[in-house]
């Protein structure tokens, strides 16, 4: 197959946390800051692939797609929603860059909206997140998201032979760096720093894990312009390529033997890094899919950046922090920056490029060439990898 | 067209009567828990409904302190990810365990299904339900 090199020229995010606005509303925001970004008119847009999850649950709304265009003036071009949990603007992004990529458009939208904050109590939240888990036999034991990754909490600290001590320290540990990076981002949702003991003394969840294990409900969107590389270069000085990309699927986790390493994960990304043609040692900078504290150290390993049963040392000894060997997340990731499900695939595309354009501040890491997002939908049913060069 | 073997429904009734159904691949012998279309090891479609015995081993667990709005009234749940003696996994409620007493300890530890709990219209699909519960060996 012939296909051609495919550029991010212009990315945006509205800030994340609650807002009054509607998915539709913030999507608008976003996407049109994401056009000006890139130096072009909305009319220059051939199609918009839009994720979002639960729009139609949580507002009533689905076509979502076909409102969004006509929002910002994109006048009867192709729009398409895509869901895949909180995957969806991952997804929506992989198609995008395909389309590009064959030929058959130039300039696309790919954007992500979600509004979870809604006036609602946190039992119906809980209840809208269990819906990307098999419907018949998954949530109707009550198996709530926390509780998946607590799953695979103690099946790890199991396996690893790890104390529940240790293990939740930890656990502990990644909460307490992905808000040392929210609290450097002006975009996050949590922007405070906290302490291992804020982690271990807070409520229980889903054991082992406690509130400060988990992400919290956010409402945001976020958007960015791909087009090819020949008319990126004319764009802007600083083009972001996309270099790889990788997606899978898995079933609900009864057809799952070992969840500390889902092989979904290593599928995906295996796809990606063979594309760039590179390994996981050549990776600068990711951001993974840390809904909760257990679900970074799982990515992590899957995706090769560190060795099995060791995520979690790496963690504990600051080789994830923005200043580590290999930081993880400086964005804040899902936990601090928050997580707006179908908004976060792009949420991470974005902290990736301006990692890459050396546009991100006060998180800004040295010699970054190479970055990787990992989005994760479902009990691991849904899962993207998209790896962007300089 | 092949007619889905093992549908939900049926799954639920025998659930609810204390009865685990799986499928058994007439091709390989493979024993498919939960029920799916085709054998995910040789693709077969030749598939046949077996009852499973019930029994199997904890791979790993939860305590689900904050529910889902339909089960806040009797949370904290005792979850688990029990691989099937025949093969495959289920997940079911531990009844006879305290909340504050699972520890990783559980890991491994033998369980048999004692029955089944009716959920009757799940808030968003106004569908019924069945949720298998377990004890220890
Ligand atoms: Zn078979």
């Amino acid at each position: 197959m012939s296909i051609r090199d495919v550029a991010i020229v212009g990315t945006s995010m509205t800030k994340f946390g609650r807002s009054n606005k509607t998915e539709l509303e913030m999507f608008a925001e976003a996407a049109l800051d994401s056009i000006y970004n890139s130096d072009i008119e909305p009319k220059n847009i051939e199609e918009l692939y839009l994720g979002n999850c639960a729009g139609a649950i949580n507002e009533g709304q689905v076509n979502m797609c076909a409102h969004a265009a006509e929002e910002i003036g994109l006048h009867q071009i192709p729009s398409t929603t895509f869901e895949g949990a909180c995957a969806s603007s991952a997804v929506a992004f992989i198609h995008a860059y395909r389309e590009v990529a064959a030929g058959y458009n130039d300039t696309v939208l790919v954007a992500g909206t979600e509004r979870n904050m809604t006036l609602r109590p946190t039992g119906w939240a809980t209840r809208v997140f269990q819906c990307s888990a098999d419907q018949r036999y998954t949530q109707f034991t009550g198996l709530t998201f926390p509780g998946i990754f607590a799953m695979a909490a103690n099946r790890y600290m199991k396996k690893y032979d790890i104390s529940k001590e240790a293990g939740e320290e930890a656990l502990a540990c990644v909460s307490v760096k992905n808000h040392h990076n929210g609290a450097l981002n002006p975009k996050a949702h949590l922007q405070k720093e906290i302490t291992i003991d804020t982690v271990l003394q807070s409520p229980k969840v889903a054991d082992p894990l406690k509130l400060y294990d988990c992400c919290p409900f956010s409402d945001g969107a976020a958007a960015l312009v791909l087009t090819s590389a020949e008319k990126a270069k004319k764009l802007t000085d600083t083009p972001i390529y996309v270099a790889g990309v990788g997606q899978s699927s898995q079933g609900s986790l009864c057809t799952q033997s070992d969840i500390t390493y889902p092989i979904g994960r290593a599928v995906s990304s295996k796809k990606a890094y063979k594309q760039a043609k590179i390994e996981p040692k050549d990776i600068d900078i990711a951001e993974v899919h840390d809904c909760f504290t257990s679900a970074e150290i799982i990515a992590i390993e899957a995706l090769g950046l560190f060795e099995r049963g060791h995520g979690w040392k790496a963690e504990k000894e600051g080789e994830t922090a923005v200043d580590g060997k290999l930081p993880i997340n400086t964005s804040g990731g899902l936990k601090a920056k928050g997580h707006p499900i179908g908004a976060t695939g792009c949420a991470q595309i974005h902290e990736i490029v301006e990692q890459l354009r050396g546009d991100a501040g006060k998180r800004q890491v040295n010699k970054v060439e190479v970055g990787l997002a990992d989005n994760m939908g479902g009990e691991f049913g849904t899962i993207t990898t998209i790896i962007l060069r300089r | 067209m092949i007619d889905y073997k093992l549908t939900f429904e049926t799954y639920t009734k025998n659930l609810l009567g204390g009865r685990i159904l799986g499928l058994k691949c007439n091709k390989c012998s493979n024993y498919i828990h939960p029920p799916r279309m085709i054998c995910p090891k040789c693709y077969s479609t030749d598939l046949n409904i077996i009852e499973f015995n019930g029994t199997g081993e904890i791979n790993t667990f939860t305590v689900v302190r904050v529910a889902p709005t339909w089960m806040e009234d009797i949370a904290p749940l005792i979850i688990a990810h029990i691989k099937l003696d025949e093969g495959g996994f289920i997940l079911g409620h531990l009844s006879d365990i305290e909340a504050d007493a699972a520890s990783l300890d559980l890991i491994g530890k033998k369980v048999k299904m004692i029955g089944g709990r009716e959920v009757k219209k799940d808030i968003i699909s106004g569908v019924n339900g069945a949720i298998p519960i377990f004890q220890l060996l």
